[in-house]
């Protein structure tokens, strides 16, 4: 096994990459960041069912995507211990699930101290939220499993994933569930990162109000599958709305962080955007970024040669933060 | 109300394009005695003396035989604005620069009613120029205090003392009181042909070593 491993840590989902045995096979390990809290009792009905849990303070957690299943069983909503792209402050039990899922997705170091780089977002534009305790948190939560700790930037992450043509220089936004992150890089140094306190929970909730639906039904109606360009009902519609209005947000916050922030920046030539994300994963995304994109282009101040989807949007972070961790071996 | 400004010197009032020999009158109208800040100034430094027009001594109104109250012209007093003092006091320590001001700002007094209170009151004795000296006395004032007394020392333990550090971060997180019922519940694919990873990661030291040997 190869050494050094990436860790997407997301609002949705939490995903490690690792190079395999084999020649060029990455190894993927994903858990759905959801949890459901249980009694004693129901610890007879798990094991015949099958079902996976942890005992914690005399109570049974049900994590991951079998923890949605069993929510649904009894009626419940899934509690998630991430929200809006970090930590979640309302949940009690945070940590402890956090730090399962974390031991769970990374497994045991291949030795002592193996160089884990982990996604964190950068701080929000649009909304005061600190991200240094998140960070402080999955330093801890990464380091008791074994390995050395290196928080990065989850946009930087993409760059490094899927720039390598153009030098490792372009902006690489992360359309997130919690939150979108973006950064601009040129040769490999970060000229520009933020994130924006929107993204797919933002979608949904803003659907969901518009046509008075739960946000929960709109996740579900998103992840059945949607064709944004052409939405065939009113809630695939608002869905449909909400998309258009948080890519404009995105690029218009780019814009404006660049000419406010990155005004400093030489940019010898255009370079590309390139989108990941799971949020990016609806029908027709690109298209309707692109059609927005469009809309901007004049007045972007920023030259780009081309707008393209990450080879593999939903693992983009974590595969780019695998190249990370494995460059640490690469200078030894 | 209209003043007739008198020339102790000679002058020449640009905001009014007037050039003006010692002795010399104008008429001003109290509008344009307070949109002018220049004809202000000259007031308040003595080369102009100000007076309200058409008021003439004049008789109060009890007359008798024995005595006759003389009522003095009014006099104009101008409200010299005394400038705000600010003191910035800049500190460099170990290329830190804190600056930190404290504005303590005196109630706002009603000028006008003042001056015209002593107008009244001290008209008759004291020259336009001592009422105005004395009032511009009573001009709020800013005091700037500076907080700039900390040491070297102090200024170095407020740098350590960043967000990150005071944040609480708890130990122990994962518990290894926890049981678990299975081996894993992560779900596990395998990715092939990742041709790109391998591109992206020689790439990468590629571009580092050529930055190296730069």
């Amino acid at each position: 096994m190869s050494k050094g491993v990436g860790l997407d840590i997301g609002t949705m989902n939490l995903v490690s990459a690792r190079m395999s045995g084999k020649k060029n096979e990455v190894t993927l390990r994903r858990m759905r960041d959801l949890f459901i809290d249980l009694p004693q009792s129901a610890k007879k009905m798990l094991r015949l069912g099958s079902v996976s849990y942890i005992e914690a303070d005399d109570n049974l957690l049900v994590l991951g995507d079998e923890a949605m299943e069993v929510a649904n069983m009894f009626g419940r909503e899934g509690r998630r211990p991430l929200k809006a792209g970090l930590i979640s402050a309302d949940e009690i039990d945070s940590l402890t699930v956090l730090g399962h899922m974390v031991k769970d997705v990374l497994g045991d170091p291949s030795h002592e101290g193996e160089h884990c780089y982990f996604s964190i977002p950068a701080a929000p534009v649009d909304a005061n939220m600190d991200v240094v305790y998140h960070k402080g948190v999955f330093t801890r939560i990464v380091q008791e499993c074994g390995y050395t700790a290196h928080p990065a930037n989850e946009a930087m992450a993409i760059v490094f994933a899927e720039t390598a043509k153009e030098g490792f220089s372009g902006v690489g936004i992360s359309f997130g569930s919690g939150m979108t992150n973006i950064a601009l890089a040129i040769s490999t140094i970060e000229g520009l990162s933020f994130s924006v306190a929107r993204g797919g929970d933002w979608i949904d909730q803003g659907a969901a109000r518009s046509v008075g639906a739960t946000a929960s039904k709109m996740c579900a109606v998103k992840e059945k599958g949607i064709d944004l360009k052409a939405p065939k009902n009113r809630e695939e519609e608002a869905i449909s709305f909400y998309y258009k209005a948080l890519i404009e947000h995105a690029l218009d916050n780019i814009a404006q962080q660049f000419v406010m922030k990155g005004g400093h920046l030489t940019l010898n030539k255009p370079i590309p955007i390139v989108v990941g994300g799971g949020t990016s994963l609806a029908g027709g995304f690109m298209d309707f970024f692109k059609e927005v994109f469009e809309t901007k282009k004049k007045r972007f101040p920023i030259e780009i040669s081309e707008v393209r989807h990450a080879s593999d949007p939903l693992h983009a972070v974590s595969k780019g933060m695998l190249i990370l961790a494995q460059q640490e071996y690469d200078e030894d | 109300m209209i003043y007739v400004a008198q020339c102790l010197k000679d002058i020449e009032i640009k905001s009014l394009r007037l050039k003006l020999k010692q002795g010399q009158t104008f008429d001003c109208t109290k509008s344009q005695y307070e949109s002018s800040p220049e004809l202000k100034e000259l007031v308040g430094s003595g080369v102009i003396s100000l007076k309200v027009k058409n008021a003439k001594s004049s008789r109060l109104g009890v007359h008798n035989n024995r005595f006759q109250v003389v009522r003095e012209p009014k006099v104009v007093k101008e409200v010299v604005e005394k400038p705000v003092i600010k003191e910035v006091i800049k500190e460099v320590i170990k290329e830190v620069i804190v600056e930190k001001e404290v504005i303590v700002e005196k109630p706002q007094l009603d000028m006008n009613a003042l001056a015209n209170v002593l107008i009244q009151q001290l008209g008759t004795m004291i020259s336009p120029e001592a009422i105005a000296e004395a009032v511009a006395k009573q001009m709020p004032t800013q005091t700037v205090v500076n907080n700039n007394a900390q040491t070297p020392q102090s200024m170095g333990s407020m740098n350590t003392t960043s967000d990150e550090a005071l944040t609480f971060i708890p130990s122990n997180i994962i518990s290894s009181k926890t049981i678990v019922s299975s081996e894993s519940l992560a779900n596990e694919t395998k990715s092939e042909g990742s041709d790109e990873l391998s591109d992206a990661l020689s790439a990468l030291k590629a571009l580092r070593k050529v930055k190296n040997n730069e």
